[in-house]
């Protein structure tokens, strides 16, 4: 998650950059000007027009040496200013209030509510106000005249003096308005995003704060398991010590009371390194415990323990997987976890002379698609849904083995979710279970793709 | 003449149920229950093998002993029982995540097997066996 806050400060600097960098094109385009203009339009000086994109483009030089070195709010206000003073000379030297180039002052007005602060606009607005005011002043009682342009009658737009009030307040209000409407819609884009930031460190905080008890709950499960697994590991050495003779003969009456109760023990152990793995199966890995292992090998790993197991029962296990280097960036144990689960529930519950098939297929989307499927006494269908919650085991497996904890199946589902990966289920009662696991992976691209199988 | 063990635990019926085991097969047993304690008693029996729990007063007190150990400082104080072999047991391997393989981690954890919890005592006397090549 990436929450960054920006300062306003930092934003206002970001702006302020902006800003200088769109006045190198009002330069740009003033300078083209400069030069085509008075060919086009008699009356105009090439000179004049340059000498004024020459003092913008000094002061805009002097604005990109202070940039880092003054207040920013400060330098904004000094910037709108002189360009304010730079559009008036040039609308003076351009036809007074005729210029098209009064036009630019809405544009900069724009520009300015998203710079700075309401206030600070409509100061700026106002000054835009006493400027154009200004120059009507010097124009109309002939301070500075207008340059003539052939073919204008200017000077009779100034003759009109209800005109120019008109003009002024025109003027007047659309810079006011404008301010109002753009300051208006980038309050509430601020306000908008204020929210949206404290809704988001809310939502950081809060996950955090969940992150930090999950923790604490590990923490006080691996201690209280480890409190736990000592006394027993303890009984059950003791129980084996005698069992085994070391203490002298037994008869047969105590070695019966004794191995019932280290298969007890032996039961509750598996339980609390049960409990342990599904803790551990929701822990996110740190990034540093993260290896690459070859999915291949280590599942042939995985398997070739478990194949003593299928051949007491007389159980055909089969392992298939694409000839293809793939990786899988994370804990082996992990790995571990998921495969002797799901192969020693499918050599547990089927019945002997049946099948256990284990198949690898790459998919287009960098998933390793596993389908652990058996032909063993399967799922009912009303069960299917719980078979993933801790301590649940279904109606039939119950009956057809004692033991077991209910918790295999949770611990595989949480180590492969913590993955980004997914396990779906088909079963049929009494035909059979399919488990199929989708494991993130990483192919290595100059080995040959998707060919033959090994098996 | 019987070859000695020293055995470091803190729990006292796991030490009990290797001594039994031990003992019926001619070994002569000193137990002690810390890590400190242990190598004190390193000194004074100068044993042919040490058995070495992991946590102890601390999670890592088994860990410290086997480096005080088999610390390369040729003037440590322990530089004559650098060569007795380490037989470490514990289920801290469970406890905190990880497992040790004495192969691959031999020079980060410089014990020679490695034993588990709870003690199987044929399992027990074969890596004993092993470590001692005695037949």
């Amino acid at each position: 998650m990436d929450l960054r806050f920006i300062p306003l400060e930092r934003e206002l600097s970001d702006r302020l950059h902006w800003f200088i960098r769109l006045r190198w094109f009002a330069i740009a385009g003033l300078t083209m000007f400069s030069v085509v203009g008075p060919l086009l339009i008699q009356g105009l000086s090439t000179v004049l027009l340059l000498s004024i994109a020459g003092v913008i483009l000094l002061y805009n030089l002097l604005f990109l040496v202070l940039e880092k070195r003054w207040n920013v709010t400060y330098l904004i206000h000094c910037q709108v200013l002189l360009d304010w003073l730079a559009l008036t000379v040039l609308c003076h030297q351009t036809g007074g209030i005729d210029s098209p180039f009064v036009l630019f002052f809405v544009f900069h007005v724009i520009l300015i509510s998203m710079l700075t602060n309401r206030r600070g606009c409509f100061a700026q607005g106002f000054m835009s106000i006493v400027l154009i005011c200004i120059m009507i002043v010097v124009e109309k009682t002939g301070l500075f005249p207008i340059p003539e342009i052939p073919g204008f009658n200017i000077a009779a737009h100034y003759e009109r003096t209800d005109y120019l009030l008109l003009y002024i307040l025109s003027f007047a209000g659309v810079v006011m308005f404008t301010i109002y409407l753009t300051t208006s819609i980038v309050q509430q884009l601020r306000q908008r995003e204020e929210k949206l930031i404290t809704l988001q460190q809310n939502l950081s905080r809060s996950y955090q704060e969940l992150v930090e008890l999950d923790a604490a709950k590990s923490r006080f499960v691996r201690t209280v398991a480890h409190e736990i697994r000592s006394p027993m590991a303890a009984t059950q050495s003791l129980l084996r010590v005698a069992l085994d003779g070391f203490a002298g003969d037994i008869n047969e009456k105590v070695r019966d009371l004794l191995v019932r109760s280290e298969r007890r023990i032996i039961q509750l152990l598996d339980l609390v390194n049960e409990l342990l793995d599904l803790v551990r199966g929701g822990q996110t890995l740190p990034e540093e415990d993260k290896s690459d292992i070859n999915v291949y090998e280590a599942i042939s790993r995985i398997l070739s323990h478990m194949e003593g197991r299928a051949e007491e029962k007389n159980i055909h296990l089969k392992f298939r997987m694409p000839d293809t280097q793939v990786i899988f960036r994370g804990d082996e144990q992990d790995l571990e976890r998921i495969f002797q689960n799901l192969v020693g529930n499918a050599i547990k519950y089927t019945p002997p002379k049946g099948y256990v098939k284990v198949i690898g297929r790459l998919r287009r989307d960098n998933f390793l698609l596993f389908k652990v499927c058996d032909t063993g006494i399967g799922i009912p269908e009303k069960e299917v849904p719980r078979v993933f919650d801790e301590f649940f085991r279904a109606s039939n497996a119950k009956r057809s083995q004692r033991n077991g904890t209910g918790l295999g199946l949770s611990i595989v589902k949480k180590t492969i979710e913590k993955y980004g990966g997914q396990i779906k289920l088909h079963s049929k009662e009494g035909k059979g279970s399919c488990f199929s696991v989708y494991l993130p992976v990483i192919v290595l691209k100059d080995e040959p793709p998707l060919k033959g199988y090994r098996s | 003449m019987p070859k000695r063990i020293l055995i470091i635990d803190d729990d006292a019926d796991i030490v009990e149920a290797m001594r039994m085991v031990l003992e019926a097969n001619d070994f002569e047993i000193s137990t002690a229950f810390t890590g400190a304690e242990g190598l004190e008693k390193v000194k004074q029996v100068r044993p042919d093998l040490i058995i070495l729990d992991v946590m102890m007063e601390d999670d890592t007190a088994g860990f410290r002993v086997s480096w005080s150990l088999r610390n390369r400082d040729p003037h440590s104080e322990y530089a004559e029982y650098r060569d007795i072999p380490l037989l470490m047991i514990s289920a801290v391997s469970e406890m905190k995540g990880f497992r040790f393989d004495p192969r691959r981690d031999g020079d980060y954890l410089p014990v020679n097997e490695f034993l588990s919890k709870p003690v199987m005592p044929l399992d027990l006397i074969e890596k004993v066996d092993a470590l001692l090549s005695r037949e």
